[in-house]
Order: C-alpha cells, then sequence, then structure tokens
C-alpha cells in the first residue's frame, strides 16, 4: 500500500483507500443526460458528387473562353442599328430641276423625309456616258432630311454636260436632260 | 507488478487488456454516431457519461454542476474529433483525457466553490473531534475533507487507484505517464493525504 516501514501510515493508507473506494457513483442526472444527447452530432447530408463534378468541369471549360474573349460573352443576338423613323426615300422622290446660266446649278428638294448620305449628281455626255459626279447630300449616314429641304448643286461650266441624274450607292434615278 | 485488484463499488469490471472498452463493437458505435446515429450517441452517453460525471465529481469535492460542465464539454469536444478516434485506446480514455485536461487545468487555479455541505461542516469545526475514537460517518467524512486538500493531481491519482479500481498500466494511459510516474505520484498522494488528516484528528483516534 505504501512505501514507507512507518506501520501507522501503512493503517491510516489502508483506511483512506477503504474510505474512498465506499465513494457512491451516483447516477446520471436525467438533466445532464439529456443535455448531452441534445448535443448529438447530426447526421451529415451526402454530398452530391456528380453536380459537383460536372459543374467543376463546365467551369475549367468555361475560364480559357472567358480569358479569351475581347468583350462578355453573350447568348443575345447583337442590337441592330437603330433604324430611321422612315426609311430613306426613292430616288424618284426627289424634285430635282436644273438651271443653265454662268454657271449649271442642279437644284435638290425632298418631298418626303430622307436620307441625305451618299447622294450623288451624275453629269452625263450627249453619248449618256458619265463625265462628273458630284456629290450632293450629307456625309452624315444618320442624317434625316426632312421634307421640303433644299440642296443646291453647282456643276460649274458643265459644257459638255447634256443630262443629269441621281444616284446613291447602286441606285440610279431618272436621267434629266438640261435644257 | 500492475498493482491489480479487485473493482470497487462503482466499477466496471476491466476487460482483459486492461481497457474499459464495454462493446467490442465500440469503434463501429462511434461511427455511426459520428454519421448522425443519434441511437449510437445515447449509447456512448449512456455507457460512460455516469462513470465519468462521477468521478469528476469526486475530483470536484462534490461540486456536481461543475462537473457536469466537464463532462458536457468533454463530449462535445470528443464529437467535434470524432475523425481522429481511431479506436485504438477505448473510447472512455478519450473522453477522461478531454474532461481532466480541463478540470486539472481549473482547479489548480481555483478550488471548487462549492463544497459538499458535509465537508464544509467538518472543516468549520476541525477540533471537535480531538481526543475522542471517530465513528464510521465522520472518519468517512474526515478522509473526503483530506481528500479535497490534496493537489489535484494527487486526487486524481488516488481516486483512479482507490475509487475507480485501475491498476497501475491503466492510470498510466488514463493520465498519460509511464507507470513509474504513477507509482511515485501515488506514493505522495498517500503522504498528502495523511499529512491532512493528521492535522485534523491524531491517529489513534482514526485506527
Amino acid at each position: 500500500m505504501t512505501d514507507s516501514a512507518d506501520p501507522v501510515a501503512e493503517r491510516l493508507d489502508r483506511l483512506a483507500a477503504a474510505e474512498l473506494a465506499a465513494l457512491p457513483t451516483p447516477r446520471l442526472d436525467a438533466h445532464l443526460r439529456q443535455r448531452l444527447l441534445d448535443r448529438a452530432p447530426r447526421a451529415r447530408q451526402p454530398i452530391a458528387w456528380l453536380p459537383l463534378a460536372a459543374a467543376a468541369v463546365l467551369a475549367i471549360a468555361l475560364v480559357p473562353l472567358a480569358l479569351d474573349a475581347p468583350q462578355p460573352i453573350s447568348l443575345a443576338m447583337p442590337a441592330r442599328p437603330e433604324a430611321p423613323a422612315d426609311p430613306p426615300a426613292p430616288l424618284a422622290a426627289w424634285d430635282i430641276a436644273v438651271s443653265r446660266g454662268a454657271q449649271l446649278r442642279v437644284g435638290l428638294m425632298t418631298t418626303q423625309a430622307t436620307a441625305g448620305a451618299g447622294l450623288v449628281v451624275e453629269s452625263l455626255d450627249a453619248n449618256g456616258l458619265v463625265i462628273a459626279s458630284t456629290p450632293a447630300g450629307d456625309d452624315a449616314p444618320a442624317a434625316i432630311l426632312a421634307p421640303g429641304t433644299r440642296i443646291e448643286v453647282d456643276l460649274g461650266a458643265g459644257l459638255r454636260v447634256h443630262a443629269v441624274r441621281l444616284r446613291r450607292g447602286d441606285t440610279v434615278g431618272q436621267v434629266l436632260t438640261v435644257p | 507488478m500492475t498493482g491489480a485488484r479487485e473493482p470497487g463499488p462503482g466499477r466496471a469490471v476491466p476487460e482483459a487488456d486492461g481497457s474499459r472498452t464495454v462493446s467490442p463493437d465500440e469503434p463501429a458505435l462511434v461511427r455511426r454516431a459520428r454519421g448522425g446515429d443519434r441511437d449510437a450517441f445515447a449509447i456512448l452517453v449512456d455507457t460512460h457519461a455516469a462513470r465519468l460525471h462521477a468521478m469528476l465529481t469526486h475530483f470536484c469535492a462534490g461540486d456536481r454542476e461543475l462537473a457536469g460542465e466537464f463532462v458536457q464539454e468533454a463530449f462535445v469536444r470528443a464529437f467535434e474529433r470524432l475523425d481522429r478516434f481511431d479506436g485504438a485506446s477505448a473510447f472512455y480514455t478519450w473522453l477522461y483525457r478531454l474532461a481532466r485536461n480541463r478540470a486539472i487545468d481549473l482547479l489548480s487555479r481555483k478550488r471548487p466553490a462549492a463544497m459538499a455541505d458535509e465537508h464544509i461542516a467538518l472543516v468549520s469545526a476541525p477540533d471537535q473531534h480531538a481526543g475522542s475514537r471517530l465513528d464510521a460517518a465522520d472518519r468517512a467524512r474526515l478522509v473526503r475533507w483530506a481528500m479535497d486538500q490534496c493537489s489535484p493531481e494527487h486526487r486524481e491519482v488516488l481516486l483512479l487507484r482507490e475509487w475507480d479500481g485501475n491498476d497501475y498500466d491503466r492510470i498510466a494511459e488514463l493520465i498519460g505517464v509511464a507507470i513509474g510516474t504513477v507509482k511515485s505520484r501515488l506514493n505522495r498522494a498517500r503522504a498528502e493525504l495523511r499529512t491532512h488528516l493528521l492535522t485534523r484528528c491524531a491517529a489513534e483516534d482514526l485506527l
């Protein structure tokens, strides 16, 4: 019981050992037991590995595309340029007047709203060949000319000019003979 | 010599390997509890909590509330770290170490505020027994009082040995020291206990 050779110490040790062994073992309090059970670990939710893996693969695949793309990727169709309120009127919509004086002049007047950009006056010789092309309209592509807008085109001396016509791109208007 | 002895009244019979493994399926129980099986958790609580609480109550000078806090904290910490439990030692050993580390840390700095009533009565009138032989009840109270005066480390080994009935190997495992340390600590603990007893009563009145 003890390393001491003292018999009194040995007897005291035996007495203490007996008293300690007789200490009670109380039952667990119901309250404490319930508190412990309340702290039970919760069931872990199973991990949905398949959707997780698919999402990871998709994310990895999209990273290079996102890095190379000059603009953010969008599945939407590119927006079309804002269209004019009214489509450009055909060249025949222009009223054309030609006067020959010291200078050969072509007077243009719109009968409806139309674009002035790209509009040219072609000068034709007696054989119907184009000998000059003079810009008439404004180069501003979005400019819409209101009805009644007048444009004056100076063709210079115009001695060889036999007739004139309007042209916008591939569209050619009627030929108007110079008086 | 491992100090084998008969189990005391509050003890379970040790397994052949000296451990207190209640069931050979205890690692499986722990795995089930870790997975959220509340029945498995309840079995572990019912198997170990009462013994741990009783041990800590004696260790805390009869303060059952304080002991209950240590028990609860030990269970919570144990289940937070269940991934580290490999079943190599008994689950109780793991629980006990978690609880005793906290208890010794606290009790080394502060004595339990609440002592059992019979302890207070004895301490308040220590000389009333002088010159007369103690009866059994007074002797029991005096020993318990003397136990509570011992250092936490000495109180622990005395309880593990005399009340919980562990041999030296098992005590070494529970408190994480060598067997030689257990033996020397027990000798010092008994000497301290005797010293406290004899400050309140003559040896001849006790024996």
